[in-house]
């Protein structure tokens, strides 16, 4: 399969502007600028099927589609690069890999939603990523690809990266509205959409790195070209970030609608140590478990859906039959019940409860009736918080204690692990 | 205009199998209430944007994937909510057991207990057991934000009320939340006191016991307290307020009792926690009476009887030798029997309620008022296109007005602030005018345009491109509210300042539709009833002329008896005759004027040349100190009667505690001495002298008890 958005494992030095440019790099803003019309870009970029890699999976075009046109107000892109999610760890390499390409999908996406200011929200600890991303976008001025009147064109563009200070509620796009201007972050309620009413307040769109990596592309090579790979509905392909028990960690450019049998066997090397798979979250920590009997699950956003997981992010954790359940679902706990924001009371103090009953069961003072009050304490949060991180941190607690009810059960008879590891 | 709030479109919806129709744009939790089914709330308050943030309300709506909050979620046309299913019986079940995990549960020693948000929902949708058995988190308990407010973080629910009322109210910002999750807490910026004018509001709005009153806490508990419906007696907004008392003996805590005309809902720190007067032991509570030089206690017959004796004698010896000085601390009915007793009994016009100079201000302002010049109220804040105030520092003068105006500003009125210095409210205004102390007549002429920017510029100091501003600006108004200083009102300018009011009035409203307003700012409790009582110099109640032929036959239909027609003093001609040795006796009732900041040496001095002085007060204060018969009245919080705030409005107070010792209310001491001096006074409670106010004063005509009732009536004229 070629590479598309993982062109830099084909051609060194791709991060260098020249070396973008002569591999055909700012050739769709070229194109996008002489030949289409705003509303043309938004119109190819919606026939490709592309769909956000962010987590929700939402329609692209569709998304850009809801920017007011014809008002006279400032609109913004916000390119979510808070890559925060457990696991996940693609957004990174494309950005300190391949920067100019996702500048060039920033650039394609604000000439076709009319924004003239841009910001690339990104997470405080990715400190290279950052210096790398600035670097880049003072080339790409000097060049005329950025800035004012863009390759002779009526186009200009500011593109501003903007630092994170360490939280993962930041990722949330409405959260990470608040923290880029200046504020507490903290989700906000809808409506108003961010489409409508967003960064201060005007029309906003937020955009996964990858989603906007995947623009060039499309404006180059056709709609038809890109819905051609991966599935019906999952079109492209997916950067798959694979950690845990493998014996290849890394990332994986896909299409989408791989299994899972040949992403972790063919690509990340199988498991490590010989020992056999027991679990892995084909999406982040946010999302359900899935187990051995799952690996034949294409990974597409339906196909995991289906299954009962969801794609989510594509960062897929792998654990080994060495790992323990309940020691693994509190370790992600932790991190939900640290991240959770606190504005609503489901997250808040639910993820609290959760690390409290799992942290009993761990050290061996779990209870009878501790698994049921555990998936309980679950239950209440899911559906009921005010953003998704809520959501996010009862799936794992739900999905191990359905698939592993054995497990949670042993610790409390044996005061102590199934696996050993105590 | 009108008829544009009619075109509003209606939305039906079903809510618990019944349907209800509301406007559109209504928040299912409103449209639920309209149909008696009750929702539990936290984070969400009337007076606050909607946040969604706490769950407590979450319903479920058909067709929706998830439970919606239904405290910010709009109607839609058609929407079927449910709020009575064993689903969502369980979502709040949880969504309480949440809020309880990390709270200590220390209701048996927390001030809200017993009448506490948290404890009532989670009585009656909370879960019947308790299963969590973690470690809770822990925080300093209480910590002071400040002197009047602490903070019990281990309580707080994280509703953020507090915090929003900060940002969206009185938009100090001065509670923030700080660092995020199970950790997260409010405070104040680091190093920085809760320094508010408001902050005894968020005490209110907080739903649990997290933040306290240091004046209230560990007071006492709700079922020993009860509640008069009463009015703030701190200053001339008159907020209303629930007075508490505890077991019938002591006042423990002012509680807003909103009145959407008046207050909206909020109360200012000075009003709210300056509530522990009335049990001080420094009360007076017993008469006194100079014997041997000493002031002693003695009987109240006996003091009565040597008062009236006092008073008598000295009358005897001439109108002009005594004089009464009533008080913007006293009620209506107070100050209306102290110049009866005066006019009627001792002949006398000679009645003030203050000995500051007036410099001739009073005759222009008490023909303002019988003309019925002020016609502004508080709340057309809430219509009004340009405010402009002069010379007035509303945050201290009136503070609950300051919460208005910002209001008014945030919802695009523009604010046009005039004043020598720039106070806080200065900096919220559209246009600050700076103008240099006496030239408010060159300045207001310079805003209606009556004479040139420059010109009016050279007079005021304030630039000229600033003042050239203001005309325009009035002229766009469709209405224009203005809030002009009392005090500059009764000063030497005050003719010349009402005039240029007048043609500020002419130019505001020249237009079709066009009006402006005027309310004049009066700082203390009651100063306008003082006035409308006939305190002012020269006029009877109601702002007649003395000596006016009609208004003196009015006046004896009720009277029986001619008033006085005697040329009056005011208050600073008589503190000058007293200083002269020309004051045979002087009735002082509720006014300390030996303690004011400057010039209470001299006041003093004067005052112990008075032949017969007697003050009638709440404590032994330093004017008392000089008197022959002191006499011990009760505060506000033990006595019927009505004040009348600063905008005109008559409003009630009502007792709230059982009188300290052998205190009287002070129209009660009044009869006493009436009838000793021979008047036929039977004035069985202070309604009875209010309906015979009704019958002199003719602003005050169509008012009684029962129509004031628990919010207040403005008086009119004509
Ligand atoms: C708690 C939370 C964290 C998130 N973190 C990220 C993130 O780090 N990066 C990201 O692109 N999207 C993140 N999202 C998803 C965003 O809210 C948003 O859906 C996405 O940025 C939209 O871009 P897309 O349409 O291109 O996927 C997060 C969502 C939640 C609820
Ligand atoms: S679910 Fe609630 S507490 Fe958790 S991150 Fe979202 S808003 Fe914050
Ligand atoms: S202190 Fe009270 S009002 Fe403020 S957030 Fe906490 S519970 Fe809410
Ligand atoms: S009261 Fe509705 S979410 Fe808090």
């Amino acid at each position: 399969m070629e590479n598309i958005l993982f062109k830099h494992l084909d051609i060194a030095d791709l991060e260098k502007l020249d070396v973008y440019v002569a591999n055909g790099g700012y050739a769709a803003l070229g194109k996008a600028l002489k030949e289409l019309a705003p509303a043309e870009v938004t119109g190819l970029v919606t026939r490709s099927g592309l769909r956000g890699r962010g987590g929700a999976g939402f329609s692209t075009g569709k998304k850009w589609s809801f920017i007011p046109k014809d008002v006279d107000t400032p609109k913004y892109l916000t390119c979510n690069a808070d890559e925060s999610e457990p696991g996940t760890f693609k957004d990174r390499e494309l950005m300190v890999r391949n920067p100019h390409q996702l500048l060039e999908g920033i650039a394609l996406c604000c000439y076709a939603i009319g924004a003239a200011k841009s910001f690339i929200y990104i997470r405080g600890e990715y400190a290279h990523q950052a210096r790398v991303m600035e670097k880049a976008i003072e080339e790409a001025k000097e060049a005329g690809y950025l800035g004012r009147n863009i390759m002779g064109s009526d186009f200009s563009l500011k593109v501003v990266v903007h630092r994170g200070a360490g939280a993962y509620i930041c990722g949330e796009e409405t959260a990470l509205l608040d923290s880029l201007e200046g504020k507490k972050g903290w989700p906000r309620f809808r409506p108003p959409f961010p489409a409508i009413a967003g960064l201060y307040a005007k029309p906003t769109v937020i955009n996964n790195v990858e989603t906007l990596c995947n623009v060039p592309h499309i404006i180059s090579r056709g709609p038809e070209w890109f819905a051609s790979i991966g599935t019906e509905k999952s079109t492209g392909t997916k950067v798959f970030s694979v950690s845990g028990h493998v014996n290849k960690p890394g990332n994986y450019e896909l299409p989408m609608g791989v299994t899972a049998r040949e992403l972790l066997f063919e690509h990340a090397g199988g498991i490590w140590g010989g020992r056999r798979l027991k679990a892995f979250i084909p999406g982040g920590a946010s999302v359900p478990m899935l187990t051995e009997s799952d690996l034949d699950v294409r990974l597409d956003f339906e196909s995991v859906m289906a299954a009962g997981s969801m794609l989510g992010s594509g960062g897929v954790i792998v654990m080994n039959e060495d790992a323990c359940i309940v020691w693994a679902t509190l370790n992600l706990s932790k991190f939900y019940n640290h991240e959770s924001c606190g504005k609503c009371a489901p997250c808040r103090e639910g993820t609290y409860f959760i690390v409290q009953i799992l942290k009993a069961l761990e050290d061996g003072h779990g209870l009878p009736g501790d698994v049921e009050k555990l998936r309980d304490v679950a239950t209440n949060i899911d559906g009921r918080s005010f953003c998704a991180l809520g959501d996010a941190a009862a799936q794992p607690v739900k999905s191990s204690i359905d698939r592993f009810h054995e497990e949670y059960e042993y610790h409390i008879a044996h005061r102590g692990c199934m696996v050993g590891r105590s | 205009m009108i008829g544009e709030e009619s075109g509003e479109t209606q939305v039906t919806l079903t809510i618990d199998d019944r349907q209800v129709t509301v406007p559109n744009g209504t928040l299912i939790l409103k449209a639920a209430e309209q149909l008696g089914i009750e929702i539990p709330v936290f984070c969400y308050h009337d007076k606050l944007k909607s946040i969604g943030a706490c769950r407590m309300c979450i319903v479920d709506v058909e067709g929706l994937p998830k439970p919606v909050p239904s405290c910010a979620t709009e109607v839609k046309e058609g929407m079927v909510v449910r709020t009575r299913t064993p689903e969502v019986a369980k979502m709040w079940e949880g969504v309480l057991e949440f809020l309880l995990v990390n709270h200590p549960l220390d209701c048996p020693v927390c001030d809200r207990g017993g009448e506490c948000p948290l404890q009532d929902n989670t009585f009656k949708y909370g879960p019947r057991d308790s299963r969590f058995t973690g470690e809770k988190r822990h925080f300093a308990k209480p910590v002071p934000l400040s002197a009047l407010v602490l903070l019990d973080r281990e309580r707080c629910i994280m509703c953020t009320r507090c915090v929003r009322f900060c940002q969206e109210i009185s938009g100090d910002e001065q509670l923030k939340i700080w660092d995020r999750g199970h950790g997260e807490y409010i405070d104040t910026f680091p190093g920085q006191t809760f320094d508010s004018n408001f902050s005894g509001n968020t005490i209110e709005l907080c739903p649990v016991g997290a933040l306290l009153s240091s004046v209230f806490r560990f007071r006492a508990r709700p079922w020993e307290m009860k509640g008069a419906a009463s009015i703030c007696p701190h200053c001339g907004v008159g907020c209303n307020i629930r007075v508490d008392a505890r077991n019938n003996r002591e006042v423990v805590r002012f509680l807003s009792r909103e009145n959407a005309e008046v207050d909206d809902g909020w109360l200012c720190d000075r009003g709210r926690f300056d509530s522990d007067f009335p049990n001080s032991g420094a009360r007076l509570t017993k008469p006194l009476a100079r014997k041997n030089g000493e002031l002693t206690p003695v009987e109240w017959d006996e003091a009565l009887d040597l008062v009236a004796e006092g008073l008598r004698r000295a009358a005897e010896a001439g109108p002009d030798q005594v004089g009464g000085l009533g008080s913007p601390w006293r009620t209506n009915e107070e100050n209306y029997l102290l110049q009866k007793l005066f006019r009627t009994a001792l002949g006398s016009n000679s009645l003030d309620f203050t000995f500051d100079g007036r410099g001739g201000g009073s005759d222009a302002i008490a023909e303002a008022f019988r003309e019925g010049f002020f016609d502004g109220s508080i709340s057309d804040t809430t219509t009004a296109n340009v405010i402009f105030v002069l010379g007035s520092d509303i945050s201290i003068d009136l503070p609950v007005v300051d919460l208005w105006l910002k209001k008014a500003v945030g919802r695009g009125a523009k604010l046009i602030y005039a004043y020598p210095t720039a106070v806080e409210l200065a900096q919220h205004s559209q246009l600050f005018l700076p103008y240099a102390p006496g030239s408010e007549v060159e300045l207001i002429e310079g805003l209606a345009a009556s004479i040139s920017a420059e010109e009016a510029a050279a007079h005021t100091g304030v630039p000229a491109e600033l003042i050239a501003k203001a005309p325009q600006a009035l002229m766009d108004a469709r209405q224009t509210l203005v809030f002009v200083s009392g005090r500059l009102l009764e000063d030497e300018i005050g003719h010349r300042l009402l005039d240029a009011l007048r043609r500020l009035r002419r130019a505001a409203a020249s237009g079709e539709g066009q009006e402006m307003l005027v309310c004049a700012v009066f700082p203390d409790t009651n100063t306008q009833g003082a006035m409308d009582m006939g305190l002012l110099p020269g006029r009877y109640p109601g702002y007649r002329r003395i000596g006016d032929e009609l208004a003196m036959q009015t006046i004896e239909r009720t009277w029986l008896t001619q008033p006085a027609s005697a040329p009056p003093m005011s208050g600073e001609q008589m503190l000058a005759a007293a200083a002269e040795g020309r004051m045979q006796a002087m009735y002082i009732m509720g006014l300390d004027p030996v303690s004011r900041p400057v010039g209470g040496e001299e006041i003093a001095e004067a005052l112990s040349k008075v032949g017969f002085l007697v003050v009638a007060d709440t404590f032994l204060t330093k004017t008392a100190e000089l008197a022959h018969v002191v006499l011990p009245s009760c505060t506000f919080a033990e006595k019927d009667g009505t004040l009348t705030n600063t905008e005109r409005r008559v409003q009630r107070i009502r007792p709230a505690m059982r009188i300290a010792g052998e205190c009287r209310p002070d129209w009660v001491i009044l009869s006493e001495i009436a009838r000793r001096l021979g008047m036929e006074w039977s004035y069985g409670k202070a309604e009875d002298v209010f309906e015979e106010i009704a019958r002199v004063t003719p602003q005050y005509a169509w008012l009684d008890y029962e129509s004031i009732g628990e919010k207040g009536l403005q008086w009119r004229t004509g």
